[in-house]
């Protein structure tokens, strides 16, 4: 089987470059892959080269006839994304949709092509009811966009995309729930695939970063966003003080959002902004628990989610989406009602002072990612399901 | 990873389970007594509304159960239109952590700009916001210039203060499902509707379904009166109308109701007193009730409180929350008074169906109390 994949690689930081770029080693064993980037980078990542031979897309010159399928990874970021969207425009194939919600890359298609008709028009097409509305919310750049409140799930401007898609991959039931109801094409559940656990011991991690052994280490990690709950994470730790805590944010912050959350209060956080692999397994052998908290949900699984879990680690995470898909014993669920800070207080202090609690939480979660979310299981689905889906004419 | 599964095989799960709901189902902060708790609420100074005595009702209601409670009201004036933005601002400095050394527990905020009010612990109970900004704008009410700069800078200014105080309550209710699809699709804030008991609860009672059907409200146009008056010529001459209620449009139901040849059947009552308005819901057949896009209509709750059928308009908005077609009322097309009289004769002539329709509105709000708001306001035990 060849296969023609697109996808952005580092060093795009994008979570979809990471999470191909640990696949494809292990896709590689099931299909010949042609990985199609665009043009303005050089891949970052040499040991690419070992599993596929990368291209630079050009329409003109791509000849879909060489394939037995084309593999579009689709996500939010429009600069990264977009030669995708226009190759799957002309050249059908089976999309892997990583966000559910696709409002931001439309956004962004609009801020780039600075054409409000073609956005207003998308909207009305998909939403003849409330399209126009929201559409003019976006053009007129009124506070608080779509994808940042809890209207996302029911305006996702996936539409287009999924209408394009001749099958579909997804990372989670909930999302295949949510696209079954709406759209008939084949879809199927891959899942986030675990990741190998750090090479650092925590001794050592905690040695090299400076901490103490008696500190207790919280971890996130990601682009800080309005949606992963930084708003209660912050008060919630404020009103514990501990003083042995540390609470280290890991993440690009485009828009400052942790400076204006943390102006004027005594919140004792470590911001790392981005960090490099090495580091970031450091800083992940060393912590002792993890907050990966998203509301409202996009539907999108998170790649850091697995990775903290792939390292033992207990996580907090918010009961919605995907989320609630997980087991019960892997993650802590905290609500995303009004009990949502009281929920992050109880269980960072039972984590804090509970070393058992911590261990037993960690292997759950290990366990999970161990077995359910294996690098090979979910290259061994993938390839099953792009062999079952290949273009007829390919096929034959 | 395979150091990982050496781990692994361990029994954890059961107990696991088990400690985590534990530590969940603790008591909250919130479940702690709250003793002091201030209503905050903007009003039109010398123009009392059903707002001003929602906030009555709760703060009698508050005191019965033992806490102290106080109403805190600021007026309201939205025109020049730079008023409304001081307002906001008068609200957004008020300092109402404490007063006279005593810290106020808990803040009930209700309606714009109230709810800009900084507090620790603030609860919101929606009663509306400022509608000219959302539903009503674009419309002859607004008040906004949708051309002018200025107007739409304000009008964003106002959903931008709405969408950071809303969300910085701990819990946000609202008075309707009418005010909660509002909130959502204006504001992208979901919201739990808590519906309160209408101002004589518990004195509602049944008595009989009589030869009169009754209109019970305001009489101005929104509430349409006039829709009952025009249905009534095609209903049977031994029944009676009866309207209770009084207002700008008491001249022109008269003279409408001239018109019709009806005046012997329809009796204009004015303002009845409480002990009068119990009578009339006791021993009608039926209510009817057809205003246009009404936020709660507790006429609807003291008909279904009465065990009485109650006739509504298909744009009546918060009514349509209860009364439910053919189940215990009818829902008709706002001036399709053909089809009104039609519901209005079958009531009329088949009392069982006034008793099976009124027994199932009744057994629609039956469980709506002020124990149950006071108990959600305050934080129920989860």
């Amino acid at each position: 089987m060849k296969i023609a994949l697109f996808t952005p690689i580092n060093p795009v930081r994008s979570g979809i470059a990471d999470y191909n770029e640990e696949l494809l080693p292990e896709l590689a064993n099931y299909a010949a892959i042609d990985l199609y980037i665009d043009g303005s980078y050089s891949p970052g990542n040499d040991r690419v080269n070992d599993h596929c031979a990368i291209r630079v897309f050009a329409a003109d010159r791509f000849q879909p006839g060489a394939y037995d399928a084309i593999v579009y990874h689709m996500g939010n970021n429009f600069s990264a994304h977009r030669y995708i969207y226009e190759a799957m425009k002309r050249f059908p194939g089976i999309v892997v949709l990583h966000d559910y919600v696709l409002q931001g890359f439309y956004a962004e298609m609009l801020k780039a092509t600075r054409d409000p008709d073609r956005y207003l028009s998308l909207l009305q097409r998909y939403y003849p009811r409330d399209g126009a509305r929201l559409a003019q919310r976006m053009i007129d750049r009124l506070p608080q966009p779509i994808w940042e409140s809890e209207l996302a799930m029911q305006f996702p401007l996936n539409e287009e995309i999924i209408g394009m898609a001749q099958a579909l991959i997804v990372h989670s039931d909930f999302l295949k729930r949510q696209i079954t109801g709406r759209h008939s094409l084949p879809v199927t559940v891959v899942p986030h695939h675990g990741h190998r656990p750090s090479p650092y011991g925590r001794d050592q991690a905690r040695r090299e970063l400076g901490f103490n052994e008696r500190d207790f280490i919280l971890l996130s990690t990601g682009f800080v966003t309005r949606n992963k709950r930084y708003e209660a994470i912050l008060p919630a730790l404020n009103e514990l003080g501990l003083s042995h805590l540390k609470y280290v944010i890991i993440g690009q912050d485009e828009a400052n959002y942790l400076k204006v959350l943390c102006q004027g209060k005594p919140l004792a956080i470590i911001r790392k902004g981005f960090v490099g692999h090495d580091e970031l397994e450091k800083y992940l052998a060393a912590a002792d628990a993890c907050l990966n908290l998203r509301h409202p949900t996009m539907g999108e699984n998170s790649g850091s989610l697995l990775r903290m879990m792939s390292n033992a680690q207990p996580v907090l995470v918010s009961a919605t989406g995907s989320y609630r898909d997980l087991p019960g014993t892997a993650v802590i669920q905290i609500s995303c009602d009004v009990d949502e800070k009281e929920m992050i207080k109880r269980f960072v202090l039972a984590l804090a002072n509970d070393p058992d609690l911590r261990q037993s939480l960690g292997r759950e979660a290990a366990r999970y990612a161990l077995e359910e979310c294996s690098l090979a299981g979910c290259a061994r689905q993938y390839a099953e399901f792009i062999g079952a889906n290949t273009a007829p004419a390919r096929r034959a | 990873m395979s150091q990982y599964r050496k781990l692994i095989p361990q029994p954890v799960k059961k107990s696991l389970s088990r400690v985590l709901s534990k530590i969940k189902s603790l008591p909250t902060d919130r479940e702690h007594a709250i003793g002091t708790i201030a209503i905050c609420g903007a009003q039109v100074p010398f123009s009392t509304g059903g707002a001003e005595n929602l906030n009555e009702a709760l703060r009698a209601q508050l005191q019965h159960r033992g806490h102290e409670v106080d109403l805190i009201s600021i007026p309201f004036k939205w025109y020049p239109r730079e008023q409304i933005a001081n307002s906001m601002r008068i609200w957004q400095q008020l300092d109402l952590s404490e007063a006279d050394g005593k810290k106020i527990d808990l803040l009930i905020t209700t309606k714009f700009p109230s709810y800009m009010v900084h507090h620790g612990n603030k609860v919101l109970w929606l009663v509306h916001q400022y509608r000219q900004a959302y539903d009503l704008y674009e419309t002859p009410v607004s008040g906004f210039d949708p051309r002018s700069r200025s107007d739409n800078k304000l009008r964003a200014m106002i959903i931008a203060a709405d969408n950071k105080a809303i969300r910085s309550h701990r819990r946000i209710f609202t008075i309707s499902k009418n005010v909660s699809r509002r909130l959502l699709k204006f504001n992208g804030i979901a919201s739990t509707p808590l519906y309160h008991p209408p101002k004589l609860f518990p004195r509602y009672y049944h008595k009989n379904y009589g030869d009169f059907i009754l209109s019970v409200s305001r009489l101005d146009k929104l509430k349409r009166v006039d829709g009952l008056i025009r249905a009534l010529p095609a209903c049977p001459r031994t029944m009676r109308c009866i309207i209770a209620g009084s207002g700008p449009e008491l001249p022109k139901l008269r003279e409408l109701a001239s018109q019709y040849g009806v005046t012997d059947r329809v009796e204009f009552l004015g303002r009845v007193d409480d002990q009068r308005l119990l009578e009339l819901y006791a021993e009608c057949f039926a209510v009817y009730f057809a205003p246009y896009d009404e936020d709660y209509g507790y006429v609807t709750l003291e008909a279904f409180f009465a065990h009485k059928p109650v006739l509504t308009a298909t744009d009546s908005g918060g009514t349509l929350e209860f009364v439910e077609h053919e189940r215990n009322g009818f829902v008709v097309a706002p001036g399709n008074e053909q089809l009104l009289a039609e519901k209005i004769r079958l009531l009329f002539s088949d009392r069982s169906l006034c008793r099976s329709y009124g027994d199932a509105g009744h057994e629609q709000v039956k469980n709506i109390s002020w124990d149950h708001v006071i108990q959600e306001l305050l934080g129920p035990a989860k």
